[in-house]
């Protein structure tokens, strides 16, 4: 049956061919997408794995304002905490490049591993300051190859020694910032010493984290406590929200895919009713056609579905995905370059086989049922 | 909730429905104008209509059985999205048209596997002699898949990402007196005990046709309530934890997927023993369903013995 299938196809090669070219090309296209991602959402997912387990933050007003420093120990004094930091960070504008650097103030001790593993490696005291690979492209453009000069909120200048770039394993957390001595962080965005930008706490014991959160909201009822599965959360529900919205978007180029599919396949020709018609004369009844009808369907989907998840594999980790990751990353002077690290998820495989393969069955079930039933005399005659 | 996976649901919910629809009206003309020994032109259309219907629910019936897996996933992804579920049971509670939806999912793909049994009896009788049965008995489903169209619609609609649910912890826990579920609180040996009382009770009366497929369902009631009761915490080898959906997490090796598969397969032949002799006087063996009943005993009986092997004392 399969063989009668692929020969028949054969013989309708051409009739096939656009319909499987173009369904080929949504798959690949969607599957692309999603690809991308997945990837993305990895590469971020994997960043949050480093954040601190909990972050505080004061507000006033609603607004975020720096924390004070000794709510430091009143938090550690909170059973189940390890250790809390306070941190100094922020943006600092560079009007020339009309970028947002982030500036980051670093004691002995940093946040995550990655950099404190940078840390424990490099000598990092007094004026210096070590980059992204973002930052280090622009202010080469700005012949800034020694040194910056930050401007305070005062108007003074301080002058900064360029250390180097530092290592990252993911791209996107860390191409536009810019790591300092805490002192010096200080300095320029003129923040007193005894408030903070914010205040990290490490709890060892993930089930502890709710209930710890609790506890320092109502220690502190102006703070804002953020966990990471919070951040997590709302990761996944905007990755969900931009798949969601492409996938909407598509939705109307496969319908038109559809509608052509049935066009196709309406379209039968005098040769095609007469093989049918010689088919049932030889005793087929109207199952064994619908059968082979579908066998047929099939075939073309299988292939098409097949070539195209392997095309967007290439496209995406091979070529990292020119054109299409821009409508992911953004158009920000301060992209960072990301490289797509391969995944493999089931659970989008499935996702992109219901939304293609079940469709073009459906779509062609009516145009097989009336081939199959035609009348063997009549065609014969 | 605009997640991928929800959309392709419905989508392919609605695909299915529309489908359904079309042959709803030809189920319509059939139950009234269908009449073997006529040969009108009305007729002959009937009759080939009455394939493109085949084809249609044998269409839907092969998806819709994915599907429900797909359902369960996508519940099971969710739950990370909404605050405090961690499996499916969070999520489909979450509002009150989960647990209908699910029930009436599981109820319609029995009633499709039944139509499709009923459609090959009458495909081999000349006569077509179960035509009529078999749309009567079509316009039945189809209320139902309407009805399921609309829970999921309302379902996913009243999804609220930002409502605090319980996880299947609290849920199950026997010790408080959860509003879901109650009917599910048997003590847990006691639960057991039924389970394999009624499938002794299976073996021992698997001659008598329209009692097996009775005591099939029952065996399947049983079935689910000492899986929650009595197996689950032997399969996440603890004490306090009884879901039925939590099984189905990469954890405990998608067992689920396999668990419920045998346990549908089974008692769904056990049903439609019953159903052929009743509807389609056809006599059938019950052995295929009592095969994948007893399949299903097995791997949920090698739990708690494999328990017992290793620490040499048992849970409750």
């Amino acid at each position: 049956m399969i063989e009668f299938a692929i020969s028949s196809l054969k013989r309708r090669f051409w009739k096939y061919l656009a319909v499987f070219f173009i369904y080929t090309l949504l798959i690949w296209l969607t599957s692309s997408i999603f690809l991308i991602s997945l990837s993305l959402k990895k590469e971020l997912f994997l960043t949050v794995e480093e954040l601190p387990e909990i972050i505080v933050q004061k507000t006033l007003a609603g607004r975020l304002i720096p924390i004070e420093i000794d709510r430091v120990e009143k938090i550690e004094e909170i059973v189940g905490v390890e250790a809390a930091y306070p941190r100094v960070w922020g943006y600092y504008y560079f009007a020339p490049a009309r970028v947002n650097f982030s500036v980051v103030g670093l004691e002995e001790i940093g946040y995550t591993k990655t950099l404190n593993n940078f840390l424990a490696l490099n000598e990092f005291e007094g004026n210096v300051m070590v980059v992204g690979e973002g930052v280090k492209r622009i202010l080469n453009n700005y012949y800034y190859k020694e040194f910056f000069n930050f401007i305070t909120p005062s108007g003074e200048f301080v002058q900064v020694k360029l250390k180097g770039t530092f290592p990252t394993t993911s791209a996107l957390e860390s191409s536009d910032t810019i790591l300092l001595p805490l002192p010096l962080a200080r300095k320029i965005f003129q923040l007193p010493s005894h408030l903070a930008t914010d205040i990290v706490v490490k709890v060892p014991n993930p089930k502890e984290v709710p209930l710890i959160s609790q506890k320092i909201k109502t220690l502190f009822p102006d703070s804002r406590v953020i966990s990471k599965e919070d951040i997590k959360a709302s990761y996944q529900n905007l990755f969900d929200y931009k798949q969601g919205v492409f996938l909407a978007v598509m939705l109307g180029a496969f319908l038109a895919f559809f509608i052509l599919a049935f066009e196709r396949i309406s379209a039968i020709g005098q040769e095609e009713m007469k093989e049918i018609g010689i088919l049932k004369a030889l005793g087929w009844q109207i199952r064994d056609i619908l059968k082979l009808k579908f066998l047929e369907a099939l075939l073309v989907v299988g292939n098409a579905f097949f070539i195209g998840i392997v095309l967007s594999y290439g496209y995406v980790f091979w070529f990292q995905a020119p054109l299409l990751r821009n409508l992911f990353s953004g158009f920000s002077v301060l992209k960072p370059t990301v490289e797509f690290l391969p995944v493999w998820d089931w659970g989008v495989f499935i996702t992109l086989f219901l939304v293609t393969v079940p469709l073009y069955l459906f779509a062609v079930i009516i145009p097989s049922w009336r081939a199959s039933v035609v009348d063997p005399e009549e065609i014969l005659r | 909730m605009l997640s991928p996976e929800v959309l392709i649901l419905l989508i392919l919910d609605g695909a299915i429905l529309l489908f359904l629809t079309l042959s709803f009206f030809t189920a319509v003309l059939i139950v009234r104008y269908f009449d073997f020994s006529k040969d009108t032109p009305l007729q002959y259309y009937l009759e080939r209509r009455s394939y493109l219907v085949s084809v249609i629910l044998h269409l839907s019936f092969s998806l819709k059985i994915p599907l429900l897996f797909y359902f369960v996933y996508t519940l099971d992804k969710l739950s990370n999205v909404i605050p405090g579920a961690m499996c499916a049971a969070g999520v489909i509670t979450s509002n009150s048209y989960g647990v209908a939806l699910l029930a009436v999912k599981v109820l319609n793909i029995y009633l499709f596997g039944l139509w499709l049994v009923a459609n090959r009896e009458d495909f081999f009788t000349k006569e077509y002699r179960f035509t009529k049965f078999k749309f009567k008995f079509f316009i039945f489903i189809y209320l139902f898949v309407v009805g399921e169209f609309i829970l999921e619609l309302l379902f996913f609609k009243s999804l609220d990402v930002s409502k605090v649910v319980s996880c299947c912890g609290v849920l199950f826990d026997a010790t408080k007196n959860s509003t879901l579920f109650s009917f599910f609180l048997l003590d847990s040996k006691l639960s057991a005990g039924l389970f394999y009382l009624s499938f002794f009770l299976l073996l021992f009366f698997r001659k008598k046709i329209y009692l097996f497929s009775l005591l099939t369902l029952i065996f399947l009631l049983f079935s689910l309530i000492s899986l929650i009761q009595f197996f689950s915490p032997y399969i996440y080898q603890l004490p306090t934890h009884h879901c039925p959906f939590c099984l189905l997490q990469k954890e405990y090796f998608y067992v689920g997927y396999l668990l419920y598969t045998f346990l549908f397969l089974g008692t769904f032949l056990g049903v439609s023993v019953g159903f052929k002799k009743f509807f389609l006087t056809k006599e059938d063996k019950s052995w295929p369903s009592l095969l994948f009943d007893s399949l299903y005993l097995l791997v949920v009986t090698f739990y708690p013995v494999w328990y017992l092997f290793k620490n040499g004392v048992t849970l409750f």
